[in-house]
């Protein structure tokens, strides 16, 4: 698990930072539009029921609604997530690397992404296409399904531009080791995820609080 | 671009490991494996075509829509005041045992359970609320740390629980049968638990002091507060075995009323809005999860890899007793190294159909797959439970800890072998209810 560096209003330095300054800006935006949707769905949820129980009268095509929302929750928050490196990878090796060839495998796994995600948007816009030319609709109460379809290419599109930002920063720190980290999510090690499911539950106060047995690890480490 | 679909297979299996050791993120490994070997298998235009459909299809199914439902109750129980009040109930009804408040925290932790469903989390939480007091009685220093690490590993049994819903998914079979199916386990863990530390502290007084005097009125006057565990159990447990509400609309339902109670507790809107954003952050890292394996698992299907790792398994000279203790050995090495829920994803789609084929129950595997990854919360080199208990209170070496949990990691293996013996555990609630 990884994180990435606060930065503490808009930066002035070089490019990329401001880039990706802004670049977040974008992708917390979505982020919040599908934690917006996840509340609604919750809602939704409530209003089904109790209606459904108590007033004889469920929401018509519920389900429909729902299915067709889930992309929202499922997709915009991807390029986020990525961000702050919260998909799920194995930092075990890459943890024991530092230096030079830690951003050689990390731009390495980057560019692997940029790639695969490129082919992805394409074969989904294809996708959305077809959906939209025969014009594709629910089973319930015909709600039109291309807009579903369409919102995964240009969720996709944002986590390319996130994946071109990491990659361009991997590569920079590639060539220059000791330059600022910027762009990029650092591995953390396990105080550090520790620290974050500490904030989680607890707090950020009592996460600045936390403190380590240091003399453990470093004898477990030799 | 003819290769034979077996070789093709075993190569992907190859590569997907490589590059899941290379830091590749699980869901960018799993569907670049995938794509090519589709590509490789029935060529370019119809493979990627085929890749192309998936992200959509799989993540647009409705019995996927009660994650982040039941991700956000977990987020917004910390808020509601739960744990306190759990603790201090726990505390007054079996504080008088032997250990008791130990005791406590195993039950006022597996309530806590079932409304979140996260490991790490309970562990953080219950540092604060349960450590001090047990320390303050004078209890062992490990047993105190022990039991919070290893109290915090119920909440992935004791429903609702995502990763028992991801496992559903991805064998094909009924969530609300996982769901209920976990409910037992968890109990008969935290019971085995109790039974530890019980007869730890009968043993060796010192270890754990009884603490009581309670009157009735004040025990009877500490139920309320326990409210929203019975709430969010009711109203999911009734809907699935009443069929009157779906998973997601329990979910919702259940996340409404922790809503209700955090906001009543004092949570404030700022607070909501982190909750909210977390759940995002972590659904949307579970559904990329879900559809890149999907994309891997439909190349597995054209190479035939699954059956023929099956029918391999299944040739092999051992009872399947032994071959399934030897298939847990081997998650409880993987765990070491890798989150639960990109294991699972990673590991089941080869792994499960090998296990089915030797005539286990799908549910019951499930349950004891997820037990053991669980384990691995708990277990060193990583152990991330341990660490958390000990960021929380860094006047408790790292080291106490660690010997703290020994006892629990031999209650842990007590139970699956228990679970393995007598399948019934598992089995038969869902059998009842849903029958």
């Amino acid at each position: 698990m990884t994180t990435d560096i606060q930065i503490q209003g808009p930066p002035s330095g070089p490019a990329l930072a401001i880039i990706d300054y802004w670049y977040s800006k974008v992708e917390n935006f979505l982020n919040g539009f599908s934690a917006f949707a996840i509340f609604c769905v919750m809602l939704l949820g409530v209003t089904q029921v109790f209606g459904r129980k108590f007033f004889n009268m469920p929401i018509p095509g519920y389900i429909d609604f729902i299915e067709q929302s889930m992309v929202v929750f499922a997709f915009f928050g991807i390029a986020y997530c990525q961000r702050l490196g919260g998909h799920v990878r194995m930092d075990l090796f890459m943890a024991k690397f530092s230096g030079r060839p830690l951003y050689f495998f990390e731009a390495l796994a980057t560019l692997v992404g940029l790639v695969v995600i490129t082919i992805l948007i394409e074969t989904s816009w294809l996708h959305f296409m077809r959906a939209f030319q025969i014009g594709d609709s629910t089973i319930d109460i015909e709600l039109p399904i291309w807009p579903a379809k369409l919102i995964i290419p240009l969720a996709f599109c944002v986590l390319w531009g996130r994946f071109v930002l990491q990659f361009i920063g991997f590569s920079r720190l590639f060539m220059y080791p000791n330059a600022q980290v910027i762009a990029v999510p650092v591995i953390e090690d396990v105080t550090e995820l520790a620290r974050h499911e500490i904030k989680d539950a607890l707090g950020g106060d009592a996460a600045k609080q936390a403190k380590f047995d240091e003399t453990y690890r470093k004898k477990g480490k030799e | 671009m003819e290769m034979d679909p077996l070789l093709s297979g075993l190569i992907g299996m190859g590569c997907l490991v490589l590059m899941v050791f290379l830091g590749v993120r699980v869901y960018i490994a799993a569907t670049v494996v995938g794509m090519l070997g589709i590509v490789s298998i029935i060529g370019w235009d119809a493979g990627t075509g085929i890749v192309g459909t998936i992200p959509h299809s799989k993540s647009t199914l409705y019995s996927l829509s009660v994650l982040p439902m039941f991700i956000l109750i977990g987020y917004l129980a910390f808020h509601a005041g739960i744990t306190t009040a759990a603790f201090d109930a726990a505390k007054k009804w079996v504080g008088w045992l032997p250990g008791g408040l130990a005791v406590a925290t195993v039950f006022a932790a597996a309530g806590f359970a079932a409304v979140s469903g996260a490991s790490t989390a309970t562990a953080a939480v219950f540092s604060r609320v349960a450590i001090p007091e047990m320390l303050k009685h004078g209890y062992d220093q490990r047993l105190a740390a022990g039991v919070v690490a290893a109290a915090g590993t119920l909440a992935s049994l004791i429903p609702p629980s995502a990763i028992l819903v991801i496992y559903a998914i991805i064998v094909e079979e009924s969530v609300g049968a996982l769901l209920l199916a976990g409910f037992i386990p968890g109990i008969v863990s935290a019971l085995i638990y109790a039974a530890i530390i019980i007869v730890r502290a009968t043993l060796n007084p010192k270890l754990g002091p009884p603490v009581g005097g309670f009157t009735m009125k004040e025990k009877v006057k500490s139920l309320p507060g326990t409210f929203p565990i019975i709430a969010v159990i009711g109203i999911i447990f009734s809907a699935i075995y009443g069929g009157w509400a779906t998973p997601t609309e329990a979910g919702a339902l259940g996340a409404f009323v922790v809503l209700i109670l955090a906001f009543l507790h004092g949570m404030r809107t700022k607070a909501l809005k982190a909750a909210l954003f977390e759940t995002a952050k972590l659904t949307v890292m579970i559904f990329s999860i879900i559809w890149g394996v999907l994309v891997f698992v439909r190349f597995l299907g054209f190479s035939g890899l699954p059956e023929a790792f099956a029918e391999w398994i299944l040739g092999l000279p051992f009872p399947p007793t032994v071959i399934i203790v030897l298939i847990l050995c081997g998650y409880a090495i993987l765990g070491m190294f890798m989150d639960a829920i990109g294991m699972l994803l990673l590991t089941l789609p080869v792994v499960y159909p090998a296990v089915i084929g030797l005539g286990y129950d799908p549910i019951w595997f499930g349950i004891i797959v997820v037990k053991m990854v669980e384990i691995c919360l708990i277990t060193p080199p990583i152990g991330l439970n341990c660490y958390v208990v000990n960021g929380v209170r860094p006047d408790i070496p790292l080291s106490d800890v660690f010997r703290g949990i020994g006892p629990f990691f031999v209650a842990d293996v007590l139970t699956i072998g228990l679970f393995i013996a007598f399948p019934a555990l598992i089995l038969w609630l869902p059998q009842q209810m849903l029958n």
